[in-house]
């Protein structure tokens, strides 16, 4: 399932139909979808719309709050305004050493 | 009610003052109480009820309070004097941002949506100054969530500015004389940017000097907790008494830390970076006010230096970092859909939250890597500098911007003219390296509204920043300036 949902929202990113992932993805076309999602939004110049947000929400489990039509555009908008910053990070040189910033601790 | 002077005198004395007063029995603990309440009660409790109702109807109140906890702090005001004296907070009324759980004390996190949310719990910093002996009076007001520049609290010093955010609840309440200190908590900025908005003295603590236990999430990254007050003496006192390790915070560190209430005669030989970039983004006459101020740390013996900041991709790492980490920590209330009960300002920020949620993980983990660098970067400028010298913030408070009754985040507030670009790097990273920073006031802008400075030091090096704001607070009386009562009525 978990697997499923990220193929989901990364075929949202690369603009694969949503009919699509009824199919089980073969290794080449995950590979594909996680080459379109790296570019970033909206892909293949194509427009977030909410019908797909929606159905991202539903591969998740339900829309909740996001049923309402505004909040559902409101969370349209707002992927739309992560593109900028996700194309930053993603674009920034860093060491292939550098590992994250994750604290893990033992007591 | 119109307070004697002997009680005006005592609301805005230091916690030093307070103590010496309370341990030589010159002043009961409930006095002192009475004192602070009876301040609030009439200077800042408006007739609504905070914060299921954000509006301006206040009147001449200064809204910086959410929850008066009268019963609670004369119970143990009460307490306090009964009790053999535990250190120099015993018996000081304090008020803590309202974030922060306080058992049988309504928290709100500054949203309608907990507006009947009574813990049974104590934050960690609580349970520290209940140990203490302190009296918790109040619960602070915020912005909801701690976001930005929107909540309840007016600016003291002129009604219609803003008190930016988002612990602006305890620093206005620390300045109009309402309380002895304060709790705040720090992201990206919600300590310093409040302190400079009203003229209070803030500390930002080194991310793991105090425990967060029991205190809402923005960002467990990034999130700080740390003393706001009058006097630079007294976030030193606040932070020995909260700071330390607690296993139900993974991020404390087991490094101690005492306060050396005595500063050093001088600062001689301390290197200080001038971050120049954001001084020039004053006015010409603010740059004078900043410059004078630089002054009086170059002739305690500071060692002043121009420096620049790399251009790093701050902002985007802070976005990211913040976003994904509250969309995790506030899963729950979409989940259950009562994040709708959220004020309409704060849509499209909730908004933005599920948007991380939906967001690959591997971007995180990408603004995690790139954080590590940041943070030897920080370290080695940090190496060659005890400490960073900049505004807290360039200008005075800007205009408070109200759409319907409704206190919204405002760009002219937060950006005004597009301006400051280059100081919100500043502070990014700083937040981004868990680096702590105080701040405390250094004058007026041309409209009367305070400005403030804020030194930024190595990681662990709290004492160096209450030192150097000791000294300065030695030589200047601008903290000692109270804001004039319109808001009396």
């Amino acid at each position: 399932m978990a697997n499923w949902t990220w193929s989901l929202f990364l075929a949202h990113l690369a603009g694969v139909s949503y009919a699509s992932l009824t199919m089980t993805l073969s290794r080449r076309e995950f590979t594909a979808l996680v080459g379109a999602g790296a570019i970033g939004l909206p892909a293949q110049g194509e427009r977030l719309t909410t019908e797909r947000v929606g159905e991202m929400l539903d591969a998740l489990g339900g829309r909740g709050v996001f049923a309402n039509p505004e909040w559902l555009e409101m969370l349209r908008e707002a992927i739309e305004r992560t593109e900028g910053m996700t194309a930053t990070i993603r674009g920034y040189a860093h060491s292939s050493d550098a590992e994250p910033s994750i604290l893990f601790a033992r007591y | 009610m119109m307070q004697n002077p002997r009680d005006e005198e005592l609301a805005f004395s230091s916690v030093s003052e307070l103590s010496r007063l309370l341990e030589s029995r010159q002043i009961s603990s409930v006095e002192l109480t009475e004192t602070y309440i009876a301040r609030a009660l009439e200077l800042d409790q408006p007739d609504f009820d905070m914060p299921a109702d954000p509006n301006l109807t206040s009147g001449e109140k200064l809204a910086s309070i959410i929850t008066l906890a009268q019963d609670h702090a004369m119970n143990a005001a009460r307490r306090a004097d009964a009790a053999e004296r535990r250190g120099p907070l015993h018996g000081i009324p304090y008020g803590v941002k309202d974030l922060l759980d306080t058992k049988g004390v309504r928290t709100t996190w500054g949203s309608r949506m907990l507006n009947s949310n009574v813990p049974d719990r104590d934050g960690a910093v609580v349970e520290k100054l209940e140990a203490a002996g302190a009296v918790l009076m109040a619960k602070m007001s915020m912005g909801e969530f701690a976001g930005g520049n929107t909540s309840n609290a007016l600016n003291p010093w002129k009604r219609d500015r803003t008190t930016f955010g988002s612990s602006s609840g305890t620093a206005t309440a620390a300045v109009a004389g309402f309380i002895g200190f304060g709790i705040g908590s720090e992201t990206g900025g919600s300590i310093v940017y409040p302190c400079s908005a009203v003229g209070a003295t803030g500390l930002r603590p080194t991310i793991g000097r105090v425990s967060r236990f029991g205190a809402m999430v923005l960002s467990w990254s990034l999130d700080k907790l740390g003393p706001v007050g009058r006097f630079a003496e007294d976030c030193g006192i606040v932070l020995e008494a909260i700071a330390g390790h607690d296993p139900r915070d993974n991020s404390t560190a087991k490094r101690p830390f005492q306060f050396r209430q005595a500063p050093p005669a001088s600062l001689r030989g301390t290197k200080v970076g001038v971050e120049r970039a954001s001084f020039d983004l004053a006015s010409p006459a603010d740059q004078r006010t900043f410059e004078t101020a630089l002054t009086v740390l170059r002739d305690a013996g500071c060692e002043l230096e121009d420096i620049s900041l790399p251009e790093r991709p701050y902002g985007a790492l802070f976005g990211k970092l913040v976003g994904s980490e509250s969309a995790s920590f506030f899963a729950p209330f979409f989940d259950d859909g009562s994040i709708v009960d959220c004020f309409p300002y704060n849509r499209e920020r909730v908004a933005s939250w599920m948007a991380a949620r939906l967001a690959p993980t591997s971007d995180y983990l990408a603004a995690l890597r790139i954080r590590s660098e940041l943070i030897r970067e920080s370290d080695e400028v940090m190496s060659r500098y005890q400490m960073v010298v900049a505004p807290t913030w360039p200008f005075g408070a800007a205009m408070r911007e109200v759409v319907d009754g409704w206190p919204v985040p405002s760009d002219p507030e937060l950006d005004p003219g597009g301006r400051t670009h280059t100081h919100l790097r500043m502070h990014n990273a700083a937040n981004l390296a868990g680096l702590p920073g105080i701040c405390f006031p250094c004058g007026f802008d041309h409209e009367g509204m305070p400005l403030s400075l804020q030194l930024i030091s190595g990681a662990w090096e709290e004492q160096i920043l209450l030192d150097a704001s000791m000294i300065f607070q030695r030589e200047t009386d601008w903290h000692l300036q109270h804001p004039p009562v319109p808001y009396r009525a």
